[in-house]
């Protein structure tokens, strides 16, 4: 079988097998473009590492909300408890009076 | 979502480099006619070896791209690419210096077809990392 290798037809030989490899790894590309990478491997790191970072930020931007909310809340409390002081000296004027 | 193999840069680099360099030759602009390819253009026309380098760096390139997801196949047609891209270059580099042993095609192209020994190799851990870590998944089932 090797015997039918010659130098003259090797290049050929070669380019017809790397022809009928880049088809069969077209194939396989195009079957495999929206599978995630298999679970433990380099890949799958890489991927989960992005989603995370991504996740993260997310986060982030949703303390930056919760933090805002909270100082809102705290100038409301402390409006409350300026009326409260007010409402308790009236109740002890009106106390007085009866 | 297609993972890049990106952890192979050099691996990637040369399967690229071999098919713009398949892809130029393929040009018909006579990038072969000077003396120093006599007797390479002697072996195989210039159309000939641009489809040769072609193909294999497609097919190098597109197996790199699939790597993991199917890491036997990819890994055979790595490494089947490099041997290819290894023995041509090296083959390329000996008959330019059979013909000058002074220009710099001879480093060039012999630097080329170490840099793709080298991804043999690669291709080699890349396989028994896979094998490795479908050993460790199918026994944890």
């Amino acid at each position: 079988m090797l015997s039918l290798l010659t130098p003259d037809n090797l290049p050929g030989v070669l380019t017809a097998i790397a022809a009928i490899l880049s088809v069969m790894s077209g194939w396989a590309l195009f079957k495999v473009r929206k599978e995630p990478p298999p679970p433990g491997t380099p890949d799958a790191l890489l991927v989960a590492l992005n989603a995370n970072t991504v996740a993260q930020k997310e986060i982030a931007g949703q303390f930056g909300a919760n933090l805002k909310l909270f100082e809102e809340t705290v100038h409301v409390l402390r409006g409350l408890q300026v009326d409260t002081s007010i409402s308790r000296e009236h109740l002890n004027a009106i106390r007085e009076k009866l | 979502m297609i993972s890049f193999f990106l952890r192979r840069k050099m691996e990637l680099f040369l399967a690229v480099y071999t098919l713009v360099y398949g892809l130029w030759l393929m040009r018909s602009a006579h990038s072969m006619d000077g003396p120093g390819f006599r007797l390479i253009t002697h072996i195989a026309s210039e159309q000939q070896w641009g489809a040769l380098f072609f193909f294999n760096g497609l097919s190098h390139t597109l197996a790199l791209l699939v790597n993991g997801k199917r890491w036997l196949f990819s890994s055979l047609v790595r490494w089947f690419a490099a041997l290819t891209s290894a023995s041509v270059y090296a083959a390329m580099a000996y008959l330019f210096w059979l013909v000058d042993p002074d220009t710099t095609a001879v480093p060039n192209y012999g630097l080329l077809s170490l840099g793709a020994c080298a991804c043999m190799i690669t291709v080699w851990l890349d396989a028994r990392t896979y094998q490795r870590i479908n050993y460790a998944v199918v026994a944890h089932a």
